[in-house]
């Protein structure tokens, strides 16, 4: 019969200690491998030894690609303990950048995320690169512009322009734009594209969103023209009317008797329920 | 008669809002013009059908009463009597709740309040959840609101500060009950809901709650939903991994208390296991008789009363992906009681079936139960086992 055990989940650290060494022996079943790896971080955290058994198996391509994306958990809980794990950080991140290259694409997107996050300006020039000359993306292009995203400093605005202008793909667009929200000079491109009713609803809900924060008193006037307008569509309107309700500049908005009066329509005779509950929200905090 | 109420000791109306825990307030006459003994009040409440409900107390610790009579002093001093929310009926919207003051069968007073407690994210009503979100994103107001102090205390330089360190917990506690402050400066019938994720929450992230991850974890929002507008350093919008579709494994749980699993006991009994099922010849039911030893009975280590046990169901568990739900019952006397854990098959067929774990309650310890799985009599031998002992599946 086992011998009984007291406590529970690793508590002790023996049993940090086994667990590491059946993580990172390669005899062991990958699942075995994957579950011990879950107990690892605190043995890690401040021993610079452990740590590098722990990035060998992460940078090991013959490990199965579990128990890799196991190891890369382990660092990532082990580095949250920012105190302890600071001697060790600059370890971690060569690892990481050892990485970007690797030929395991969701290995290579997480290392890529975390690097993004730590706002790495490597990381950021190797994904401008992939913008730049597609032959060398590491990541999909709107992949790499929402991890660019992490930064503004990170000098994606010209790229994502010209993405804006010629995209890949639809989501590429989408990403772009997004990064652009925080570009004062870009505000002019979201006024041009929620002004076109020929471009895609969620391009031009994200135009007026990015507007909301570069120019609010634009996008009120465009909000405004929006619900005044029987062509727009009703996703649209109701866009409108929650950023006029929650964002809206109160006293201009309350002697707006046009708006009121349009929205009191909206409100009794639009076809889209969300639409409908938009119009009685605004009303409820505007009507006189 | 003019009186003034106060509750929580205020008269402000950002004052009026009261949990389960007594709420102090006074009552007091102000105008005792024609009066020449003191009067006596009676308090009660009045609630519409979905509104919140409450008691009244004379002290913290007195029995709680639908209704109070009070008797007011003609010179004007306070008279002390304590509000809180009758447990299971909070309100749901805003003063949903009155007091009523009455001197014989005239209202002389009502004072609406509000019963407001955090609530489970999953059960919040439209109008709930979204005030709920209407200030939480007038608090990141575009990425220019007070939100960012609490995000900054996130970050790489802020976070060594709380994260980590032995007070984080009532440091997080605190830190939360400040953030739900500043949403009720915005709107005060506002909680900060919680989230029970050992349950399912399909409400939660929706486009018109949380939002819903795409496949890049850009996160979409209902053109009706001001979270939209979320703005962090200057980026629009939110990002979250979308949470994985994979069916996650269910944690071995060899502990009927506690849920606590020992990983260390778990992978030599997987090592034991695995050596013997090498041998393909040996069939599943000789393999599992080999790796752990029948059931016998013995004595419950605990309390030391008759009871059986077996390593088999044991081994097994780490890798059968059980999910249980457990109900306790006593079932003779306070000496002993009946567990019953329902459980899937762990030996091969998968199928349901329960397993019943008797002894004295309390246990002594509760690292004790990590030890053993033990079964009572009668035995219910699992379908697949009996099934292979006749030659079945």
């Amino acid at each position: 019969m086992t011998e009984p055990t007291t406590g529970g989940s690793m508590r002790s650290r023996e049993s940090r200690a086994a667990a590491l060494k059946t993580a990172t022996s390669p005899e062991e079943e990958a699942g075995t491998r994957v579950a011990a790896f879950a107990g690892v971080a605190r043995a890690i955290c401040d021993d610079k030894e452990k740590l590098e058994d722990v990035i060998k198996v992460l940078k090991d391509t013959r490990s199965p690609q579990a128990v890799r994306l196991a190891a890369l958990r382990a660092l990532q809980s082990a580095s949250f303990s920012v105190v302890k794990f600071n001697q060790c950080r600059p370890e971690y991140l060569a690892a990481l950048r050892s990485l970007v290259d690797d030929p395991d694409p969701e290995l290579r997107q997480r290392v890529l995320g975390i690097l993004a996050r730590e706002q790495d300006g490597y990381t950021q020039q190797r994904l401008l690169e992939g913008l730049r000359q597609p032959e060398k993306a590491l990541v999909p292009p709107e992949k790499a512009l929402q991890l660019l995203s992490y930064d503004i400093h990170a000098d994606a605005y010209p790229v994502a322009r010209e993405i804006v202008d010629k995209p890949p793909n639809p989501a590429a667009k989408r990403e772009a734009l997004r990064l652009l929200a925080a570009d004062a000079a870009s505000a002019p491109k979201f006024e041009e594209i929620l002004r076109d009713k020929n471009e895609p609803l969620e391009m031009r809900q994200l135009s007026a969103s990015a507007l909301h924060s570069l120019a609010p008193k634009k996008m009120q006037a465009y909000a405004r023209d929006i619900i005044l307008d029987d062509s727009e569509s009703d996703e649209l309107k109701t866009s409108s009317l929650t950023a006029l309700t929650n964002f809206g500049d109160e006293a201009a908005v309350s002697e707006d008797n046009a708006l009121q009066k349009t929205v009191d329509t909206l409100k009794d005779e639009a076809s889209s329920p969300g639409l409908k509950n938009s119009a009685e929200n605004f009303l409820k905090k505007y009507r006189k | 008669m003019d009186i003034e109420l106060q509750i929580n000791n205020s008269a402000d109306w950002r004052a009026r809002y009261v949990t389960w825990a007594p709420s102090p307030c006074t009552i007091r006459l102000i105008d005792t013009t024609g009066l020449t003994q003191a009067p006596a009040v009676t308090l009660s409440s009045k609630s519409s059908d979905t509104g919140g409900s409450i008691l009244f107390r004379t002290s913290p610790t007195a029995s709680p009463a639908v209704e109070l009579t009070l008797t007011l002093p003609l010179n004007g001093s306070s008279v002390e009597f304590f509000v809180a929310g009758e447990f299971g009926k909070p309100s749901l919207a805003d003063g949903d709740v009155t007091i009523q003051v009455r001197s014989g069968t005239g209202l002389i007073a009502e004072v609406p309040i509000m019963v407001r407690i955090r609530k489970d994210a999953a059960t919040l009503s439209d109008e709930e959840r979204n005030r709920f979100i209407a200030a939480f994103a007038k608090f990141n107001n575009r990425g220019t609101g007070r939100f960012t102090d609490f995000r900054n205390m996130h970050t790489a330089a802020g976070s060594p500060e709380a994260h980590g360190q032995p007070g984080f917990l009532p440091w997080h506690r605190a830190y939360l009950l400040d953030l739900e402050r500043e949403l009720q400066n915005i709107d005060p019938s506002v909680a900060l809901p919680y989230w029970r994720f050992d349950r399912p929450a399909p409400g939660l992230f929706t486009r018109d709650f949380l939002g819903e991850s795409g496949g890049l974890g850009t996160v979409r929002f209902s053109s009706s939903n001001p979270l939209q507008f979320w703005v962090t350093d200057g980026v629009q919008g939110i990002v979250r991994r979308p949470l994985s579709t994979r069916k996650p494994k269910a944690p071995s749980t060899f502990c009927l208390k506690t849920k606590q699993s020992g990983w260390a006991m778990r992978l030599s009994i997987l090592r034991k296991w695995k050596a013997i099922r090498t041998d393909r010849r040996m069939c599943l039911s000789e393999a599992r008789s080999r790796a752990f030893p029948p059931l016998r009975k013995t004595r419950c280590f605990l309390c030391f009363m008759p009871t059986w046990t077996g390593y088999g169901l044991n081994g097994r568990l780490s890798s059968a992906g059980l999910t249980p739900s457990r109900e306790n019952r006593s079932i003779r006397t306070r000496r002993e009681a009946e567990t019953v854990s329902a459980i899937t098959c762990p030996i091969a067929c998968g199928r349901g079936t329960e397993l019943r774990h008797r002894h004295a309650h309390p246990p002594r310890r509760a690292a004790d139960l990590l030890i053993r799985f033990v079964q009572p009599c009668p035995v219910p031998v699992p379908p697949c086992v009996t099934a292979s002992t006749t030659g079945g599946k």
